[in-house]
This record gives C-alpha cells, structure tokens and sequence, in this order.
C-alpha cells in the first residue's frame, strides 16, 4: 500500500532549502547582476529550491513589465482607491496635524495666526532684552554627561558577520546613562525572532533562540537604548551575524 | 519624487519629521509598486476583493516597518519578501494544504514502500530524490514541485503563480514530473541493483 506520508517527507526533503542556499538578498544580487558568475549562481544551477525562489522573486520584480491580466488591474485599480487609508492606517497617531499647524493651513485664519504668531515672537524677544541683564553662564543650558546619541552611535561587539559557531551571547558597547538596552534578533524580512530587554551590556541567548540559529541562515541584531525617562538614546542598527555552512550548535 | 531611487525615497521618509512630511514618499513608494503587491495577492487568492486586503496589509507592515529597513538592502527584495511570507502564511491560515494530491496516480508507490522511517534513510533518500528531480525534470516541473510540496501551495494557485495555460495548470506538470521520477528512479535501481554472490 502506498505511504504518502513517505513519499511526500521524501519529496520535501529533496526540495526544500538545503545548508548552502543563499539568503533572498544573496538571490537578488543575481537578479540585479551585482553578483559576478560564481559559486552562487552555480548553486542556483543545481538547486531546485533556489531556481523556484528566483524565478518568484523576478517574477515579482517584473511587476508591470511581466504579464498583466485585466483581474491584475482590477485588483491594482482597487488598492489604488485604498491608498489614502492605507498610508494614514501606518502612519503613527502622533504624528498627525497638530492643533496649531492646522491652524496655519485653514484660509480664514492662516492670515491672523501668522500676525498673532509675529507678535508673539516680537513680544518675546523685547522681554528678553529687558529682563536679561547679567551674562550668561557657561555651562547654563549644557547637561555634562548627558549626551545624546545619534542613531547608529554605539555597536555590537558580538556576534558579528560569519561565525563558526552559534553565539552563546550577544555583546555591546555601554552607553553612558543608559537604563535599559532592547535587544531584537530579525530575519532578512525584518520578522522578529526574539526580543529581550536588559540593564546589562550582555546577554545570554536562550537555547530556544539558539536552535534558530542555523548555519548559512543570514540573520541581525539590533540594540536600542533607553534612558531613565525611557527616551530612546542610541541604537546599533541592524548588525549582520551569520552561522557558516557545515557548522552545528 | 521620480529622480529619487527607492532606497532614496525609505531614506527620506525615515528622516522626515511627523506624519506630514513622510506622506509623499511613502506614496511615491505606494504608486511604483502597487500593481507588483496586487498581482502577487491576485495569483494567491484567485479572487480580487481577497487580494485588495491582502495587499494593503502588507503596504501597512511595510511602511509601519519603514524604519526598520537596513541601508545597502534593495527595496523591492524587502518588500518581495514581506509579501511572499505574508501570502504563504495567509494561504496556510486557510488550511488549504496539499488535498489535492490524493487525486493523482501513485506512479511512485515503490519509492514510498522503500522508505524507511529513520531520519537519516530520510536525508539519504531526499539526497537520491535531488539528484533524480535535477537530472529528469524540466525547469516547469521542478518549480511546480517544488512550491506543492515545500511551500503547500494548492495546485489552482501553484498555476495561477507560474502563470500555466494548459487545460490542467499545475496538475498535469506534477503528474509528468512523478512519472519521470518513477522511470528515474527505476533506472536507477537497475544501475545499482547488488551483483548476486
């Protein structure tokens, strides 16, 4: 009697992502020819998953110029309608109009808002002159040891770029007054596979998030760090590590 | 907006203060490649009003994802694959696994017979199975294969994806495929049959 269940994990195994294949963003350098003629496009030669991978991924990137049905465009036409949502569904509530800008951008009252606002400002600077007679101090205004740090300002000592082994810990550079750093590990898509917070400037890996870990899987780090008001102070940016084919755990 | 790159306008948008400022660059974005996300969505779903709501799921993640996208990456890798997992994931939700392969013939009910349970008679098997796909099947075949039986893709949307116009669509591909495979493999076992003692 036929065992599908056989036939298909044999199937599977036989077409599934093997060790060796290559991330998408790898894949895609073939298509965009950034990547000279070598091992990866010999590999793609021989791997059926990878064919597959790049013939969707070209597909996609055809869009308009490939095959385009009247479904295609009716289906287009309708997103299209979507648009205006779509883009205030992701914007965030924030950073919506605030009282006063809308304030400047209605007809009848742009004209009187922008006086008032000349006025003000006028106002404010003749009270300055009058009141601020002492010099002011040097150090006034400067919070010694509170620095703020640019994005991308501080950086993951490891795991970085292609490891032997998979990383028992994830390390950092500290950052002064720094209550908590938020440490995330993504895939190439951007999926979060784990999130952790810490006051420390280490970490341990669970063997959970270590079992994801696999070799020629392309994954990132990323560290935020938040200060005692939790105001975001610094992050690493999304810092590449990568376990080489052929090793295990 | 039309002389930025892509890369260009996520950059912009990143930096931009306030919702205000980062509108036209995420709609820049929204209008070079809508009809991509909408045609993915369309082969996906096989009905229209299914994809328009799977496509602006996945402009909402890619742009309330915006920042998150790392400089020295393509645009439309990340958006590709964002809605090639987002699709995949939607098809599984609806448990449309692979029904339709107890309707084909069991051209290779030997190889099943022969498999052993073992892990690795598994792997040694797959490895066989590899080789027999990459030296019998045409590229058609193997893509068909390979999105059924990896990715689950129901047959319908594995034609709709490569865009197949014969009468069966996938079904057929698949049909030819383990028939060679049958032939394959049995040329294969004549090839390395044991010498009698």
């Amino acid at each position: 009697m036929l065992n599908r269940n056989s036939l298909e994990d044999v199937l599977q195994t036989a077409l599934r992502p093997g060790k060796d294949c290559p991330a998408i963003e790898e894949l895609e350098r073939l298509v965009s020819k950034a990547a000279p003629e070598s091992e990866l496009s010999a590999h793609v030669k021989s791997c059926p998953h990878c064919q597959t991978e790049l013939h969707l991924l070209q597909t996609f990137e055809a869009g308009e110029a490939g095959e385009t049905s009247d479904e295609v465009r009716r289906t287009a036409a309708l997103l299209r309608k979507r648009s205006q949502k779509i883009i205030r569904q992701s914007l965030p509530a924030e950073g919506r109009v605030p009282w006063w800008r809308a304030a400047f951008t209605i007809r009848s009252l742009a004209q009187a808002s922008l006086a008032m606002a000349v006025i003000l400002a006028v106002a404010a600077v003749v009270i300055h002159l009058r009141t601020n007679t002492q010099p002011p101090s040097i150090n006034e205004g400067t919070r010694i040891g509170q620095d703020v740090l640019r994005s991308g300002s501080f950086a993951i000592t490891s795991p970085v770029g292609d490891l032997h082994e998979a990383p028992k810990e994830v390390r950092w550079e500290k950052v002064p007054n720094v209550v908590c750093y938020r440490i995330r590990l993504l895939e190439v898509d951007r999926n979060e596979l784990w999130k952790a917070d810490t006051t420390e400037d280490h970490i341990q890996l669970p063997p959970s998030v270590r079992s994801q870990i696999v070799p020629a899987k392309t994954l990132f780090f990323e560290i935020s760090a938040f200060d005692a008001s939790g105001g975001k102070v610094g992050d690493t940016g999304l810092v590449r590590f990568r376990l080489q084919s052929g090793n295990g755990h | 907006m039309e002389r930025f790159t892509d890369e260009e306008l996520v950059e912009r948008c990143q930096t931009a203060e306030g919702s205000a400022a980062k509108e036209p660059f995420l709609n820049a974005l929204f209008q070079r490649h809508h009809t991509k996300v909408a045609s993915w969505c369309y082969h996906i779903t096989g009905d229209m009003n299914s994809a328009v709501d799977l496509a602006q799921e996945i402009f909402v993640k890619v742009f309330q994802g915006i920042d998150r996208f790392r400089r020295g990456s393509k645009f439309t890798t990340w958006l590709y694959s964002i809605t090639r997992n987002r699709c995949l994931d939607e098809l599984r939700a609806k448990k449309r696994q692979v029904e339709e392969i107890s309707d084909l013939p069991d051209e290779i009910a030997d190889w099943s017979r022969e498999s052993a349970d073992s892990a690795i008679e598994r792997d040694e098997s797959g490895k066989l199975m590899r080789q027999l796909i990459r030296d019998s099947l045409d590229e058609t075949e193997t893509k068909v294969m390979t999105l059924h039986y990896v990715h689950e893709l129901p047959l319908e949307a594995v034609s709709r994806m490569l865009r197949l116009t014969n009468d069966s669509g996938a079904k057929a591909y698949i049909v030819s495929a383990r028939r060679k495979l049958k032939r394959a493999h049995e040329l294969w076992k004549s090839r390395n049959k044991p010498a009698k003692v």
